[in-house]
């Protein structure tokens, strides 16, 4: 039953891994393609310095992007587990940021930020927080807040529901026994919850992570190609489609994979081993 | 044998396949007769444009009508149009068989051999009657045929500029400078010049359409950059462009304004000059729906040093990929475009500016495009922006060059510092080419 | 009363904040929606008229303002590009609800060999970005003359979601308690029966979940689409909305407009699959 599930995978994924792979130690110059060149490629990208930049770039996306999610999520799921009336229309308007294609929502979002009409500064200019209109996008340590805060706003309910679909699998039993014991919600959450909650934890923590580095959308629409924000896939799709370095783009793209993938059998292993 | 092993061997053995169909290289079975006009009639054709490109059906039907070739319109975002050929080529598979072709791509995917050459291959006198040929030809190969004439004109708003006391438009840019203190200090606008200066695309097509103005080249003939010493036209460029946010001719919001973004702030009212705006603003400021400045806006010659400065064109041409299954269906498509009055059918109905030059003079003597004496001017000081070719770094650069602008005008660095990054990162490209 | 009134304000004040941050944003856009292009550019929040062109134009498939920004025929395309949205959305949940509760089943319960492996090499295709295969995986589905396929992009879309899918359901299932299968078998059920009669009922609220999930994660797909569905016939909303952009201008309170539009579906969607998610007090079904 598994196995027809196997076989596409093997074919629209596995595949295209190992000529991926291949590809990664071609190289390119400008689309036409040179010959094999081992690992030359992914040595160019570390020593690339804009590399490091974008990483430091993107571990700050991540950070803040992840943090605020599982925050977010964990007490979204928590307050909707139950059920009460127009907890459907809850869950509706909870879902909303993740339908909204990133691109639209950034757009949105622009008309919050920008700085001469935008509904942040006008709201502190009027609250006399502010002077003058600040361009919030000019610094950095702004700009990936922000930035991160508007792509977290679209991710939000996806860990939420990881989250729910964790509580799902929680007995109620457990809580009855507990409560008899006169244990307090907050008792309830901490030892029996949340210890539970692990494996989906895990799942929230790496899916954020994946998606958190996968950054793209949100830099390009409210910042451009500034030099202050760029992140690692930003480089990579400009390997491969602004340079057309095929080999190099993809080497870019593989060794971001590695990093995500440490990320999460970090969350993984350090979850399961807190779980003995 | 257990049914999951079976399975598994299953499983193993289609995976097999797989690598075997992925493995051969996407062939095209092209047969192409030589010579003399082969039978097109009853192939289909895949033509691939951006949103404004969506030509019309019953436009589309008289190419079905005249050749009996059927056309499959695909429309996609003009972003996604570059991706995918990119993806394409790399793939060396068929994507399809005509494509929009940006003179910016000429450089990078005319070199890579992912378009055919068409100087010998369209009908006779097609090529001549077109502008714009050089910018989509590299290496005496031209590679695609203008079908949107873009290039970059200035426009005002008159009734601020009267309201402040002026009644002509700057032609050089001491004038213009005057004219925007002028309208400044009589309370006509707080800022009144528009300019995008985020690190985005339209950004740096300003400094361009600045540098050219000023009188300047981006490069010599050996790609070697010309815009580094304070007397040449980037330099000045450039200066006038961070001068602007210092003298706040713009607003401090500016250094994220898109091209797009950085135009509405002229079309609601709030500026008084745009730069770099296209053949279609004055359409767009006569609309009440999305402008409210009806009736005030006016096109301005782009202003120089000693008088109206030198402005660049930016076309879009149809190119015929070279991985096409029907390359003379393609080849077809093209002579039908390119027609006189394929084109005018097309200006009246989705606006695009055509290419040939007696379709415009057409437009002009029949008055058909709104503020057509000034376009007519402007289109005489038209100046290629790569005399000697698009080089295939050209997008690299130029996403390099939006940075540094936005570093520039964000006060994060001096002009001459980023002058300098940026010239020494155009050497560095130059030289890998 | 089990919850005690402290947990009832915090729940309350916790649905007020997910109230105000996921539909602030919308708000704005649907403001967007009903202002003027002019409005919009010059910041003013609310209109001064409701400005339905928008909404008349996407529903009634064109007819509208011809001016550029404004592109008449990509505006008819908006009815399609929804059915196409809505049609693949629902298949590829439905493929991959089923294989992912058979799939997480099988691995938390039965045990053959290479369990691990295959589970571990499967959930790990998680982390590799889009980026990175895009090029060959272009060249096999050209190969496979799957591209503008509605076949082609199922094919994709199960294989770039299944990861998550049976991870999910791995999860959950594992969490069941195994006694009343174990009863059941001993009753003389096959594993089959067993499966179908006692577990699947348990596993309601954590299909429910995953399929919200799923169906979301399809319906926002953008990058996949835009390679693999370029033709009117499989084209969904996502990619279409990204092409209501003119050479010059952007028609913002149309885009707004699109954008509002297009969360219907999800919405409708996500109260249907609310009901199904259990609470605390509906207890074990079955």
């Amino acid at each position: 039953m598994g196995s027809p599930l196997f076989l596409v995978i093997v074919a629209l994924v596995f595949i295209p891994l190992l000529l991926g792979l291949r590809l990664s130690m071609q190289k390119y110059s400008y689309g036409i393609p040179g010959g094999f060149i081992g690992l030359q490629n992914y040595v160019s990208v570390l020593r690339d310095p804009a590399t490091l930049t974008a990483a430091v770039h993107t571990a700050g996306y991540m950070i803040v992007a992840v943090v605020l999610e599982l925050v977010l999520g964990v007490c979204f799921a928590l307050a909707l587990n139950e059920p009460f009336r127009g907890r459907g229309m809850v869950m509706a308007a909870l879902i909303l940021p993740w339908a909204l294609p990133s691109v639209v929502s950034s757009i949105l979002w622009l008309r919050i930020f920008n700085p001469d009409n935008g509904l942040l500064n006008t709201v502190l200019l009027r609250a006399h927080i502010l002077a003058e209109p600040k361009v919030w996008f000019s610094s950095r340590g702004w700009a990936i807040v922000f930035i991160a805060l508007v792509h977290s706003w679209g991710v939000v309910p996806l860990i939420t529901l990881i989250i729910m679909a964790g509580l799902q699998g929680i007995e109620d039993q457990i809580y009855d026994a507990a409560a008899v014991e006169g244990a307090s919600a907050w008792q309830q959450f901490r030892y029996l919850t949340a210890p539970l909650l692990r494996p989906a934890l895990a799942v929230a923590l790496t899916t954020g992570t994946v998606i958190a580095i996968a950054i793209f959308d949100e830099i390009y629409v409210l910042t451009g190609y500034q030099l202050n924000t760029f992140s690692l896939m930003m480089q990579a799709y400009q390997t491969t489609f602004t340079k057309l370095q095929f080999g190099k783009g993809a080497a870019f793209a593989y060794l971001v994979t590695l990093a995500t993938g440490l990320f999460a059998i970090g969350y993984v292993w350090s979850l399961r081993r807190s779980e003995q | 044998m257990t049914r999951r092993t079976f399975a598994r061997l299953a499983s193993l053995l289609a995976a097999a396949a797989m690598v075997a169909v992925a493995c051969t290289s996407g062939g095209n079975s092209t047969s192409t007769t030589a010579g003399a006009s082969p039978s097109i009639s009853g192939q289909t054709i895949t033509v691939l444009l951006p949103p404004w490109a969506n030509v019309p059906k019953d436009i589309l039907q008289t190419f079905t009508d005249q050749t009996g070739v059927n056309v499959d319109l695909q429309v996609t975002g003009w972003d996604a149009i570059r991706n995918k050929v990119a993806i394409a080529g790399a793939a060396n598979t068929p994507l399809a068989d005509v494509t929009e072709f940006d003179w910016s791509w000429t450089g990078q995917f005319g070199r890579a051999g992912w378009y055919l050459p068409l100087q010998d291959k369209l009908a006779p006198g097609v090529i001549d009657g077109l502008q714009n040929n050089g910018a989509f030809t590299v290496d005496d190969n031209q590679y695609a045929v203008c079908y949107s004439n873009d290039f970059r004109i200035s426009a005002n708003n008159t009734k601020m500029f009267s309201d402040a006391g002026i009644d002509t438009a700057p032609t050089t840019f001491d004038e213009l400078t005057a004219d925007l203190q002028q309208i400044k200090d009589a309370g006509v606008a707080e800022n009144p010049l528009t300019m995008p200066l985020s690190a985005t695309e339209g950004t740096a097509t300003l400094w361009y359409l600045l540098t050219l103005a000023y009188g300047g080249q981006l490069f010599d003939e050996n790609f070697q950059p010309a815009f580094t010493s304070p007397d040449s036209g980037g330099y000045q460029a450039l200066q006038f462009m961070v001068d602007a946010v210092d003298k706040g001719f713009v607003t401090p919001g500016a250094v994220s304004l898109t091209d797009t973004q950085s135009d509405n702030r002229y079309t609601s009212g709030s500026a008084a000059v745009t730069l770099s705006g296209g053949p279609d603003e004055m359409v767009v400021a006569n609309d009440p729906s999305q402008s409210k400045i009806v009736g005030d806006g006016a096109f301005m010659l782009v202003p120089g040093v000693d008088g109206p400065g030198a402005t660049f064109g930016l076309p879009e041409g149809l190119g015929v990929m070279s991985t096409s299954e029907h390359p003379d269906a393609a080849m077809a498509f093209l002579n039908w475009w390119e027609q006189q009055d394929t084109q005018l059918a097309l200006q009246k109905s989705i606006g695009l500016l055509p290419c040939s030059t007696a379709a415009v003079q057409t437009l002009v003597d029949q008055g058909k495009l709104v503020g057509g004496d000034t376009i007519n001017q402007q289109l005489q000081h038209v100046a290629p922006l790569f005399p000697q070719g698009a080089p295939p770094w050209y997008t690299d650069f130029s996403t390099k060059a939006a940075a540094l602008i936005n570093a520039a005008a964000s006060g994060d660095m001096s002009v001459q510092d980023a002058l300098n990054q940026l010239a020494s990162e155009a050497q560095t490209l130059q030289s890998e080419a | 009363m089990r919850t005690s009134r402290g947990v009832r304000i915090v729940r309350a004040v916790t649905i007020a904040v997910l109230l105000v941050w996921s539909l602030g944003p919308i708000l704005l856009g649907v403001l967007t929606s009903i202002s003027t292009q002019a409005e919009v550019q010059a910041g003013q929040w609310l209109p001064t008229s409701m400005n339905l062109s928008g909404y008349r134009a996407l529903l009634t498939s064109g007819g509208a303002a011809t001016t550029s920004g404004f592109v008449p025929s990509e505006i008819a395309a908006f009815g399609r590009a929804m059915l196409n949205s809505v049609v693949i959305t629902l298949e590829t949940t439905a493929v991959l609800l089923v294989l992912a509760v058979t799939a997480g089943y099988a691995f938390s319960r039965l045990r053959f060999p290479g369990r691990r492996v295959m589970f571990g090499s499967l959930v790990a295709t998680l982390i590799v970005p889009a980026l990175a295969v895009i090029v060959p995986l272009w060249r096999v589905m050209a190969n496979l003359h799957l591209i503008g396929t509605q076949g082609g992009l199922l094919l994709i879309y199960v294989s770039a979601n299944a990861p998550l899918a049976v991870w999910l359901m791995y999860v959950h299932a594992r969490e069941l308690p195994i006694s009343v299968e174990e009863a059941a078998l001993s009753d003389g059920c096959t594993r089959f029966q067993a499966f179908r009669l006692v577990v699947l009922p348990q596993l309601r609220g954590g299909i429910a979940a995953v399929a919200a999930i799923m169906a979301l994660s399809v319906w926002g797909e953008f990058f996949i689409p835009l390679l693999f569905a370029p033709t009117a016939a499989t084209k969904p909303v996502t990619v279409l909305i990204t092409e209501f952009v003119g050479k010059y201008t952007t028609n913002q309170p149309l885009l707004a407009a699109a954008g509002i539009l297009m969360l219907v579906p999800p919405a409708l969607l996500a109260i249907v699959l609310s009901r199904q998610i259990r609470g605390l007090l509906s207890g074990w079904s079955g």
